[in-house]
């Protein structure tokens, strides 16, 4: 035992009954997705974290519903998407989402693009950005969920709280609607 | 082709917050009590049901129907004047018997000064005899000592003061509640009881191997003047 970390399920299991230091792990692991996704609903980092505060530790409270064995991140993200809508809906705020991008491009198998590339390729990221800003709450979350922070289609529509075939057609408008906002077809 | 840019652009999100510690605090902080506070639906439905019951079991029309409907037609509900309780009742006594009953079984000595009792218990195990007097102390009297136990039945905010009375041992105890023990003539094992009036009380080892016992709302000298007074 003496060296091994534990595994999720075992912190879950020490979580449950009441180690506050296994559940702190656990919120250690998921809390920057976490942070993450309110981000994205609520459009603001202070809103952002207020909800993935309150989510993780309702989350605490609702342990012994959370069925053994099976993956915790999606249950997780499931309560903090609900919390940052709720918190959105109750702030009464529309403010559009700022996204910026960072520096550089994740590095990929291809050579170094000239500099003019680069400039354009920024360019192109912040219009991008922008118009997944100015979408609604519903069509930015599930690209960001797939596209941003790299969920699987499954872990995807358990944090939207829809069935998995119900987030392939939603992607796929809001793609679309995406589309429309940087002025290219469909 | 815009999924494959998205899934290529790295974002510059905002710093994620220490979320573990603020939850961990949290956590550990006592939990707000507050009326409005989210219950299970168990509680909620059952309060529910039952104001609804009270309601309507406030109306003796709906009452019936209640009653009826949770199979309790039986149950008959009377509104009748509460009869007095016998005199004493409430005190940790024995059975009530006349003075000379009583003396059949103890040589009762009656506090002069305050003449015939209202009520007379008997108790066994030790014999024990009450006096009750209306408005007036509860005299005890029994074979058995107070010395030494008596000292562990007193807490520290009662004032206990050693006298003599008649030239007997007696212990006066005033101030807070207080309880009462004593060991059973013959006996080893002493006996623990709480107190049974609100009050002072005297306690005098008779040489006659009686203990006395007057307790109510007296102050030493009322008391030992009692005391005195018992023959």
């Amino acid at each position: 035992m003496v060296g091994r970390p534990l595994t999720e399920q075992e912190l879950v299991e020490r979580a449950r009954e009441g180690d506050g230091t296994a559940y702190a792990t656990l919120v250690r692991d998921h809390e920057e997705t976490a942070f993450r996704i309110a981000y994205v609903i609520c459009g603001n980092a202070a809103d952002a974290e207020e909800a993935a505060q309150e989510a993780f530790v309702k989350a605490y409270r609702a342990l012994g519903r959370f069925r053994s064995g099976e993956p915790l991140r999606p249950w997780l993200l499931a309560i903090v998407a609900n919390e940052a809508r709720n918190r959105r809906r109750s702030a009464g705020r529309r403010t559009a989402l700022v996204l910026r991008a960072a520096g550089e491009g994740r590095p990929s198998g291809e050579a170094a693009p000239s500099p003019e590339a680069a400039l354009l390729a920024g360019e192109r990221r912040a219009v991008l950005l922008a118009g997944l800003g100015r979408l609604s709450e519903r069509d930015r979350t599930v690209i960001a969920c797939r596209y941003l922070l790299e969920l699987s289609e499954a872990e995807t529509a358990a944090t939207l709280g829809v069935r998995p075939g119900t987030v392939k057609s939603r992607l796929s408008r809001a793609l679309d609607r995406l589309r429309e906002e940087v002025g290219e077809d469909a | 082709m815009l999924e494959r840019e998205l899934a290529s652009t790295a974002i510059e999100w905002p710093e994620t917050p220490d979320i573990a510690a603020a939850v961990t605090e949290r956590l550990a902080a006592p939990p707000r009590r507050r009326w409005f506070a989210p219950r299970p639906a168990w509680q909620i439905a059952v309060a529910t049901v039952a104001l609804v019951i009270a309601v309507l079991m406030a109306v003796p029309p709906t009452r019936a129907a209640v009653l009826d409907l949770l199979g309790l037609r039986s149950v008959r509900i009377e509104h009748r004047e509460p009869r007095p309780s016998t005199f004493g009742h409430r005190l940790a006594v024995g059975d009530p018997v006349t003075l000379a009953q009583a003396r059949r079984r103890f040589p009762v000595k009656v506090p002069a000064a305050l003449g015939p009792p209202t009520a007379v218990y008997l108790a066994e195990n030790p014999t024990r005899v009450d006096m009750v007097y209306r408005g007036g102390p509860l005299v005890t009297e029994l074979h058995a000592t107070a010395t030494p136990v008596i000292e562990k039945a007193i807490g520290s905010a009662s004032k206990f003061e050693r006298l003599t009375v008649g030239g007997d041992r007696a212990y006066f105890i005033s101030g807070a509640n207080h309880g009462f023990a004593y060991i059973p003539a013959g006996s080893a094992e002493p006996h623990f009881e709480d107190q049974r009036l609100a009050g002072n009380t005297l306690l005098v080892e008779r040489s006659d191997g009686i203990l006395l016992r007057i307790e109510g709302k007296l102050d030493r000298d009322e008391a030992v003047r009692l005391a005195e007074s018992v023959g």
